[in-house]
């Protein structure tokens, strides 16, 4: 499990330590990952979250938009080997 | 209304933009990383882009 938000990596610290994630959370101040993966385009429309489970080959499996992606356990069912 | 589809670059099947990028402790880390390892669930955050 990776998150990845459009904050610095010193908010992000702060965020992970409030929250005690146990994941890396990761910094994507310049957008090109959410340009990449088009979550900029789903943020317009819908909520702030998007969940992607992509396999061990690279290949995107499922995707989660909105207030679905909030739980992230829908995205655990498409993943054949959840990340421990 | 026609949630799903329309609006995203990219659809299941498609592969995965790499990427690589810092985490909360400073360690870049790379969807390459975990080809051929394990698989990824990767979820977007867009906090910083709602003011307020």
């Amino acid at each position: 499990m990776l998150g990845i938000s459009l904050d610095s990596q010193e908010r992000n610290c702060k965020f992970a330590q409030e929250t005690s994630a146990s994941f890396p959370l990761l910094s994507d101040t310049d957008k090109q990952v959410a340009k990449a993966y088009g979550v900029l385009s789903f943020t317009r429309l819908f909520a702030n979250r998007v969940t992607f489970v992509i396999d061990k080959d690279g290949m995107i499996r499922h995707i989660d938009e909105g207030s679905d992606a909030i739980d992230p356990s829908g995205a655990f069912h498409a993943c054949p080997v959840p990340g421990k | 209304m026609p949630l799903f589809g329309t609006s995203a670059t990219l659809k299941v099947g498609d592969r995965a933009p790499d990427f690589a990028l810092p985490d909360q402790n400073g360690k870049v880390v790379k969807l390459a990383d975990f080809h051929g390892k394990q698989s990824v669930i990767l979820a977007f955050y867009i906090r910083a882009s709602t003011p307020g």
